[in-house]
């Protein structure tokens, strides 16, 4: 279910959307559109807006949404370097589920869940997601779903869906908005529209275009992973079935990326590991609780490539290998607690994973001297107490 | 379906669903458990139960008393729409006290984002046993609920009781008496010292 919720943000916006500017003929470049005008009260557009509207006053005041101001700050900043003068119409909104998905309403309420943010490696790939929603956005997208629809009611039956979903409760929502993609989600000319604008955006906002078909090779892979590890393929057929197929999108996309790529483009992999560095933690103890052994493998084993010597990351993959406890596991788990230990400011509770296998292991010596390093190490930790047990025994 | 407030809805609706007043005094708890609440407590009676029960003080969405009464190898603690067999974590009889609170982390995560606020070795039903604290705020209506639980193992089995209510009011208002019902819960044929 999650897959298919995140696919209904990410690659066709939870709220299926709307534009004007004309994307011109293949080969010619695109011209924005001008700033988009609230629309008529009394038109179908309008009504879509004051819907999606009394949804934003809701998100405004949810629970979980971040409102750190410097990450909130630094994210608008990225929107605003693709949107360019439509950066005052947007407002991003950090959504704290573990799901990759981000969306864009039709008044420019842009919402980016946290399971993105952990998932991109650098600003540039978050661009290429945010600038695919934000063509959804400047082409209209959402309009053309509306007056497509062959019956208002069933339309109306589906905006309820859909703004249940992209709503205040919006985290709850998952499953509707699954029902969403599989039911409306945006056309396949649509999604190409909007992963031409979405890179032309990138590329003007001096991002290397090149990220935009590596967001959707880490996705599959991730998806890959997981089918293998709960023994289910057929997932992917029901996931894409509205939607160009992935592997030509990537395709197309990486053609497009040699034709817009420029000298001086980069990726913003620093500035991004600054902004999102202190709230990577959390994320990962969200991503972990998921139970998703094979997506989360995959993308620590991502995440591990790129930045080696973090030992947070080994920590993580070996909780990851602790917690999915197949055949195998409890050595890779180990390993790993033991690469994060060869680095300086190693977390402490890789002492509490090791104390953990070694006991069930029943190598009681081994996990009372883990687990007394643990507590010596997180005297303050909140499971201090019941370790505390095991190394008085 | 172990969400009370969904299934008094959907057992209301089919009106196959009673309320019944249990305690003071020495009240069974499934097969194998006795409890003895000092106060009146509210029972959902409904087929479907299964091995878990439902008491609560003052209405189901405001505070709920679960007791989990003997899980076994391979169950899982509650059940997760949507979630294939490999997502969701089972319980072991060989589990360590914080594999369990793992395991019910990651079934509150499924309702909200969950926070571990203690976790400390206790006793429960005569038997050595792990409690724990919580926060959790509730995706479904936002939310934020706390809670605590005790979790023993006996005879390869889990027996594991929660209690949850809205931070705001009702968790101060209720918790002291679900700790009272807790403490009194026993093994049958256990003296009450055991």
């Amino acid at each position: 279910m999650d897959r298919r919720g995140f696919l209904a943000g990410c690659c066709c916006g939870a709220l299926p959307g709307c534009l004007t500017g004309a994307l011109a003929a293949e080969g010619q470049a695109w011209v924005a559109p001008p700033r988009l005008v609230r629309p008529e009260s009394g038109t179908d557009e309008g009504g879509l807006w004051a819907f999606v509207d009394r949804e934003e006053t809701k998100l405004r005041r949810s629970r979980f949404v971040l409102r750190d101001r410097p990450l909130n700050e630094y994210l608008t900043g990225i929107a605003c370097r693709l949107a360019g003068d439509h950066c005052p119409d947007l407002r991003v909104y950090v959504v704290r589920t573990p799901v990759f998905n981000a969306s864009m309403a039709p008044n420019g309420m842009l919402q980016i869940w946290t399971g993105l943010l952990l998932r991109m490696a650098n600003e540039a790939q978050l661009a290429a997601v945010i600038g695919h929603e934000i063509g959804h956005y400047l082409a209209r997208h959402s309009l053309d779903r509306l007056r497509d629809a062959k019956s208002r009611s069933a339309f109306g039956q589906f905006l309820g869906i859909a703004l249940a979903a992209a709503g205040a409760g919006g985290a709850g929502s998952l499953a509707q908005l699954a029902v969403v993609a599989s039911a409306f989600a945006y056309g396949r000319d649509h999604e190409r529209e909007a992963d031409r604008i979405g890179q032309e955006l990138m590329a003007r906002a001096g991002y290397d275009p090149g990220e935009a078909p590596r967001v959707w090779s880490q996705l599959l892979a991730e998806i890959k992973a997981e089918a293998d590890w709960v023994g289910e393929l057929e997932r992917r057929s029901v996931l894409f079935a509205s939607h160009p197929h992935p592997e030509e999108r990537m395709e197309t996309l990486g053609e497009r990326a040699t034709e817009l790529r420029r000298d001086g483009m980069g990726t913003g992999t620093e500035p991004w590991r600054r902004a999102c560095g202190p709230y990577r933690k959390t994320l990962l103890e969200d991503e972990l609780r998921r139970r998703r052994s094979g997506e989360t493998l995959a993308l620590l084993d991502r995440m591990i490539a790129a930045e080696p010597t973090d030992p947070e990351l080994h920590y993580f993959r070996g909780e990851a290998y602790r917690q999915r406890g197949a055949d195998g596991d409890n050595a890779r788990a180990l390993d790993a607690y033991a690469a994060a230990e060869t680095f300086p400011a190693a977390p402490a509770e890789l002492h509490r994973g090791r104390g953990m296998i070694l006991q069930a292991t029943g190598d009681e010596p081994g996990a009372s001297q883990a687990f007394a390093a643990y507590v010596r190490l997180r005297p303050d930790a909140e499971d201090a107490a019941l370790f505390q047990r095991y190394v008085n025994r | 379906m172990r969400n009370p407030a969904l299934l008094s809805i959907v057992l209301t609706l089919a009106a196959c669903v009673n309320m019944t007043q249990v305690g003071p005094g020495e009240v069974p708890l499934g097969d194998r458990l006795v409890a003895n609440p000092g106060l009146a407590w509210n029972r959902l009676e409904a087929p479907g139960m299964g091995r878990v029960e439902l008491w609560t003080r003052d209405g189901f969405p405001l505070d709920t008393l679960r007791f989990f009464l003997g899980i076994r190898e391979g169950e899982p603690l509650v059940e997760q729409r949507g979630a294939k067999d490999k997502q969701v974590p089972k319980f072991r009889a060989g589990m360590q006290e914080r594999e369990i609170v793992e395991m019910f982390e990651a079934a509150a995560a499924d309702a909200g984002t969950v926070r571990i606020d203690r976790v400390a070795p206790a006793s429960f039903a005569g038997q050595s046993a792990t409690r724990f604290e919580y926060t959790l705020t509730r995706k479904g209506d936002e939310v934020v609920v706390k809670g605590f639980a005790y979790a023993a193992v006996r005879d390869r089995e889990l027996f594991m009781a929660v209690f949850q209510a809205p931070r705001i009011h009702y968790f101060a208002r209720h918790a002291e008496a679900a700790e009272a019902v807790l403490r009194s819960v026993r093994f049958k044929g256990a003296g009450k010292g055991s």
